[in-house]
């Protein structure tokens, strides 16, 4: 779609224009008539899994004070049943080192999301993943330099490691959906100004474990939906 | 019916005892020491084979000791985690190049470490993940398909508690060769997640095993099959054997004896710890036994040369002990032949103070005991009626008497005195001599006791100290006997004198009388009397016998009844009766 409208704006043909703005009306914008609906609930999340045998091999040997890894969290998502998603500009979301552990640990993002990944800790940090979804290696930097970003364009989970210290476990989930949140440490989620109509809602705990929900929004009404 | 073995000689018996001795003590002996050897032997082969398996620990060791912590960094390393995480077989063997290029890449010089066979990745599912090229070893093997199962199900059965595992695995790289692969496994375990992943397993050919040093050869039994320089694989047989014998759970260790270039060797093995799926795998050292088998030869010679001088000892001295022994014995033999034919006078030598010796003075003492006693006999036989003198012997005579019914026979010569009033007293002793010798004779003849010889008169006693049935009648014949005996002697002798006899017959007490120091056995009563008075009534050659005598004899002899005769001694008459004749036979 946005592919669509950069062509057409490039070319500059009116009834080009005219046929775009109707296609952003039809695809975009909902009738005002309509009323947001809200999904709200709560998630039963993984217990926190105990702390993990230090690697011998690096030793956690850092200057900086150790900060836990973030509780357990799932990401609840409505999957929208849209061939075409609209165009919008996506603000850009940052995964942090900070005290030696990915922040936040796991960040959902939109496909097309840009993600910088600021090392906020005194030492290097060698930031990479393998996943087929998206792969990079961002090699060693420092807090004083500029913070890499990446641009997250398939759906999917990215694991992010950091080759200096080993223990540090981030995830990147890039969704195909707007709607979209992060429970709160104990599970509960709200997701406001949701399009009316039949969808499926998702919540991802982790690779092996999605529930999913189906569900039918009215016009302006408030669901409550508990996984699982 | 019993067969009595034959009596052995008693130097017989002395050798087969010496034998029998000297032949329990050598094999004893040789038993003892054989087994002494043995254990010391056996005490050299385990220390042997103590130091043989910490030097072959310690030289795995040394030798696996950087490849072990190359694959524990290879398996902690985060980007291995990473994309074993991400199933990226790609990237997987790409990371283990990069770690490992050490063992890996054939390209590189050769370091420290030895180039590896084979690396593989083993799925936490069981699943040997292909390498994408030939740097993994092996990929062209023809026998992957039967190695890559065992390595799978290696690789899943490492304990939970180790991170590591190691075994033995026989590979056949191409087709006919078998080689042994030393394969370390090492898991991969994502310690955040607390997860394992999967493992790695990397192998290295095995460094040849030969020929070690005192005659000793090791190797490997991997799976039935020998795996060395030096040992045959008739020896993986006998292993196979004793691992088979123990049943189901293969033995920790254990020894055997095998055939090797024609010597006896001892086999010592000792089990290998090795994963599960694997083959089980023993580490084997051969000693020679030829050293032992040398002593326990010499050992053998010694003590058997020692035995059989032993047994010459025996021999000789079980003869000269014998021949000491049977000589004296055999000297002994013949002299109780010498006594049993009644020369009393033989003695032996007496040769040593021995038992023998003592044995020999002894049958001296007895043989001059015998003689004296002979010569005791003689003379009692002389002195004394022999009957008489056989039962004083025996000691059958006490003081006192016994009633006996007997016959008693007086002869004297008629006219004695007259006869030998002018005869010098030695001939009269001559001439009694001859006399009573020739009577003394036909009492004997008779059964009869020869009681007293009286100046001419032979008192002679039938029936006492011993009756023999018919004593009258013995009496008689012998009263006629001495008759004709006399008349006989007239014709020969030079002097021809007359007798007369009588006889009498019935109880008297016979026994012996006198002292405790000088006894004399005779008969006594009224019957002795009246024979002395019928002797004297009796005319020349005529023979007076007594009622008693000829009731008696009343079917045997015929007798003239003489008128009564008045005795002195005798209140009445008594009936006295010539013998004239005898009839045909006594009843």
């Amino acid at each position: 779609m946005r592919e669509a409208a950069r062509t057409c704006l490039r070319e500059g043909g009116t009834g080009c224009l005219l046929i775009l703005v109707g296609a952003l009306t039809f695809a975009a914008a909902p009738p005002a008539s309509l009323a947001e609906s809200v999904i709200e609930g709560v998630v039963a999340l993984p217990e926190r899994p105990p702390p993990p045998v230090a690697n011998p091999r690096y030793p956690v040997n850092t200057s900086g004070a150790l900060g836990p890894p973030d509780p357990p969290t799932a990401v609840v998502f409505l999957e929208q049943n849209l061939s075409i998603s609209p165009a919008r500009v996506h603000p850009k979301a940052r995964m942090t080192q900070h005290h030696y552990q990915f922040a936040p640990g796991l960040l959902p993002i939109e496909k097309g999301t840009v993600v910088a990944f600021p090392n906020l800790d005194d030492e290097y940090h060698s930031v990479f993943s393998y996943s087929r979804t998206k792969r990079f290696d961002l090699g060693r930097y420092h807090k004083d330099e500029d913070p890499a970003e990446i641009l997250f364009e398939q759906a999917g989970v990215v694991k992010l490691f950091c080759e200096i210290h080993d223990h540090m476990r981030g995830q990147i989930l890039v969704l195909d959906t707007p709607h979209f949140q992060k429970t709160a440490a104990d599970g509960h989620y709200r997701l406001q100004d949701l399009p009316p109509g039949r969808h499926v809602l998702k919540a991802w705990i982790d690779e092996q474990t999605v529930w999913e929900h189906p569900v039918d929004l009215r016009d302006g009404a408030t669901l409550r939906v508990d996984f699982p | 019916m019993t067969v009595r073995p034959p009596a052995l000689n008693f130097r017989l018996k002395l050798f087969l005892a010496m034998m029998l001795v000297v032949t329990g003590v050598a094999g004893a002996a040789l038993l003892v020491t054989q087994r002494a050897v043995a254990a010391t032997y056996s005490e050299i082969f385990e220390e042997r084979f103590r130091a043989e398996v910490d030097l072959f620990s310690a030289a795995q060791e040394a030798r696996l000791a950087a490849v072990r912590d190359k694959c524990l960094e290879l398996a902690g390393s985060v980007r291995l985690i990473a994309a074993m995480d991400e199933n990226d077989v790609a990237l997987l063997y790409k990371i283990a190049f990069d770690e490992l290029r050490e063992v890996l890449n054939p390209e590189l010089p050769r370091r420290a470490l030895r180039r590896a066979s084979f690396f593989r990745f083993v799925a936490n599912d069981g699943r040997v993940l292909p390498p994408p090229d030939g740097r993994a070893g092996l990929t062209e093997s023809a026998s992957r398909a039967e190695w890559e199962p065992m390595l799978a199900a290696a690789a899943h059965s490492i304990p939970g508690s180790d991170r590591q595992a190691f075994g033995y695995l026989p590979l056949r790289p191409d087709q006919g060769r078998t080689e042994l692969e030393e394969v370390i496994f090492t898991r991969v375990r994502d310690p955040v997640a607390q997860r394992t992943l999967g493992a790695i397993a990397i192998g290295f050919p095995l460094p040849a095993a030969g020929a070690g040093p005192r005659s000793l050869a090791s190797g490997l039994w991997v799976g039935g099959a020998i795996y060395s320089g030096a040992i045959p694989p008739g020896v993986g047989a006998a292993i196979g054997r004793q691992i088979r014998v123990a049943g189901g759970r293969p033995p920790d260790s254990g020894r055997s004896v095998a055939d090797l270039d024609g010597l006896p060797h001892r086999v010592m093995f000792r089990a290998l710890p090795g994963p599960a799926g694997f083959p089980p795998a023993y580490q084997v050292c051969l000693y020679s036994m030829a050293e032992l088998l040398e002593t326990e030869r010499g050992l053998r010679r010694t003590i058997l040369g020692f035995g059989g001088l032993a047994l010459a000892v025996a021999l000789a001295l079980s003869l000269r002990i014998s021949r000491g022994l049977s000589g004296p014995i055999q000297e002994l033999v013949a002299a109780t032949a010498e006594i049993q034919r009644g020369n009393f006078a033989v003695q032996v030598a007496v040769r040593a103070r021995d038992e023998v010796g003592r044995l020999a003075g002894s049958f001296n003492a007895m043989a001059a005991g015998l003689a004296l006693k002979e010569k005791y006999r003689s003379v009692l036989d002389l002195v004394t009626d022999r009957q008489v003198a056989a039962e004083l012997m025996n000691g059958s005579f006490a003081l006192g008497g016994e009633v006996r019914d007997v016959s008693v026979l007086f002869c004297d010569i008629r006219g004695f005195t007259a006869f030998t009033e002018k005869m010098d007293p030695a001939e009269v002793v001559t001439f009694l001599n001859e006399h009573m010798t020739a009577l003394t004779a036909v009492v004997y003849e008779h059964r009869g006791v020869v009681d007293k010889f009286v100046g001419d008169l032979v008192m002679a006693v039938f029936g006492a100290p011993k009756s023999y049935g018919n004593d009258a009648y013995d009496a008689v014949r012998c009263a006629q006997r001495m008759i004709e005996a006399r008349g006989r002697l007239n014709t020969s002798s030079r002097y021809q004198v007359s007798i007369g006899i009588g006889i009498a017959s019935g109880a008297v007490v016979a026994g012996c009388t006198g002292s405790k120091q000088r006894l004399n056995y005779t008969v006594l009563g009224e019957r002795v009397n009246l024979a002395s008075r019928l002797c004297g009534h009796a005319g020349a050659m005529e023979i007076l016998v007594d009622e008693t005598t000829r009731e008696r004899l009343s079917s045997s002899i015929v007798a003239e009844t003489l008128p009564e005769l008045t005795l002195k001694g005798f209140s009445r008459s008594v009936a006295a009766f010539r013998v004239a004749d005898f009839r045909s036979s006594p009843t």
